[in-house]
């Protein structure tokens, strides 16, 4: 848990990329989770992502990790990513009712590549 | 206060259980009771003509009095369903459906709710006031404005006797009595009510009035719909099958029975009745006024130790509390607050607990609610203050 809390009050890619490729905004309605995801995408590679994100400690630190997980990673593997990854680096039993705050930022990014901002 | 009643304290006598208004634990007696049913007569009611489906059928019976009993109220007036949520389906689709077959659409009236109604019984009336063209009139204010905004209009009123956020009693005197001096029918949902305090059907006076059973000790799968003469007349059968027609003419003309049959279409939750009054009974050998008194001192005492902590933040007046509190941790996401307790084996709830309006409308995205059964005790809300002054500090260290 003590990494958790690390990642969410310190949170590793926290920031905005203005000349991004890719923006997402996902919101967990039930509980209140909001991220907005930013991508820079050059040749099928992602090679930067920001994130803001306004929600419980699992939601943020979740996407901290998983944003340094998969920057510099192409788009191809970036989508074939799963929970799996997410909870093994979250490294705690995060329950069945907490796995869309877990998952809400791989989502999110998920999104972000399937849509075309240009 | 008879936690050696409960099995699961058996098995984890260290549980601190804070989550009474989402589901009651069960006590070894229920369960006992549910069991012999499936391993000694597990027949169908009503139907057969041999022992063990005469046995099945008396304990239903006999269910229905203690059920009827425990709230003031007659067998015949005890509608069984699957809990209080579809009870408040059914009152809010079979009442608005009568009225607009038989009034003008221009003419339908209006359905009054509060906003800081349980989803379960704020949606009901607003979806099917839409779907048969009612006025749907919000109150956004607190239950007892209701009174002022009733008139001859108002058709259908669905109130709660608590709130599942906002605890503390609640007098519904007046909005029921005005209400029957324009003619308009009121549903009282005591979700969070029946097994904290005492609810008489017959002295409240409303037409309807609602319960599940796993908020009272009882299990899953089961609730009630009380039911006045008034209330009767006002509702349609709506849903039909075996067990719940008088008669099917050659022209395919259905007569449902009358009364409660007519509305417990298909083979009952039979074992869940059967639980649900053993729940009944033994809330009445508790003594419901002692519940009330034991968990409204739980709940004075709770608050004053939340209270002294500067870090909490209550979701409303805690003062009036008397069966449950809900706050916040300033700077902790309400989920965080309930997942590390869990993890310390202290069961409260967090989330919007069905009221998003409500908390819309106090400008919060969740809120932490710790309620009382009548098993918790001192150390339980001592360790709840303790877990919390740790968990503040894991935030902010």
């Amino acid at each position: 848990m003590q990494n958790v809390l690390e990642h969410y009050k310190n949170p590793d890619n926290a920031g905005v990329i203005e000349d991004c490729t890719h923006e997402n905004y996902s919101k967990n309605v039930s509980c209140g989770d909001e991220v907005t995801v930013y991508l820079k995408v050059s040749d099928n590679k992602l090679v930067d992502l920001k994130f803001q994100a306004r929600g419980c400690a699992i939601s943020v630190a979740a996407l901290s990790m998983l944003s340094d997980e998969i920057i510099g990673m192409s788009v191809e593997d970036i989508l074939k990513v799963d929970k799996d990854l997410v909870l093994e680096m979250l490294g705690i039993d995060v329950g069945p009712v907490r796995l869309k705050c877990a998952l809400i930022g791989l989502q999110s990014v998920k999104e972000a590549l399937a849509l075309d901002v240009n | 206060m008879l936690k050696e009643q409960f099995p699961i304290f058996i098995s984890q006598p260290d549980l601190v259980y804070l989550d009474s208004a989402a589901t009651a634990l069960k006590p070894m007696s229920v369960v006992d009771v549910i069991c012999d049913y499936y391993e000694n007569y597990s027949a169908n009611v009503e139907r057969g003509l041999y022992p063990i489906a005469d046995k099945a059928t008396i304990a239903v019976r006999n269910a229905r009095e203690d059920i009827a009993g425990f709230f003031g109220a007659t067998a015949s007036q005890v509608i069984f369903t699957s809990g209080a949520t579809q009870s408040m389906n059914l009152v809010a689709r079979s009442v608005l459906m009568k009225i607009a077959s038989e009034t003008l659409e221009n003419d339908r009236g209006e359905v009054l709710v509060s906003l800081d109604e349980h989803h379960s019984s704020l949606l009901p009336i607003v979806a099917q006031g839409q779907n048969y063209g009612f006025e749907v009139v919000l109150n956004e204010d607190g239950y007892e404005a209701l009174t002022d905004m009733i008139n001859e209009k108002t058709k259908l009123i669905f109130v709660s006797l608590a709130s599942n956020v906002i605890g503390g009693e609640r007098y519904l005197d007046s909005i029921i009595e005005k209400a029957h001096k324009f003619g308009a029918l009121v549903l009282v949902d005591a979700c969070q009510a029946a097994c904290h305090m005492r609810v008489d059907f017959a002295e409240l006076g409303a037409d309807y009035l609602v319960f599940s059973g796993h908020k009272l000790y009882g299990p899953t799968g089961v609730g009630c719909l009380l039911v006045s003469d008034r209330g009767y007349q006002a509702l349609r059968n709506v849903d039909f099958g075996g067990g719940a027609v008088e008669c099917v003419s050659d022209k395919l003309e259905i007569t449902s029975k009358p009364g409660f049959e007519g509305f417990e279409p298909g083979t009952l939750p039979i074992a869940q009745i059967i639980g649900l009054a053993e729940a009944v009974n033994f809330l009445k050998e508790a003594g419901i006024d002692e519940v009330f008194e034991h968990e409204h001192n739980l709940c004075t005492y709770l608050v004053q130790k939340l209270s002294e902590l500067d870090f909490i933040e209550f979701v409303s007046d805690v003062q009036e509390a008397v069966h449950l509190v809900s706050f916040n941790v300033s700077g902790v996401h309400a989920h965080d607050v309930a997942f590390i307790l869990g993890g310390k084996g202290i069961c409260v709830r967090a989330g919007q607990h069905c009221t998003q309006l409500l908390h819309k409308k106090l400008n919060i995205t969740a809120s932490v609610r710790a309620s009382f059964g009548m098993f918790n005790n001192k150390e339980d809300c001592d360790k709840l203050v303790e877990a919390l002054k740790e968990l503040f500090q894991m935030f902010n260290s």
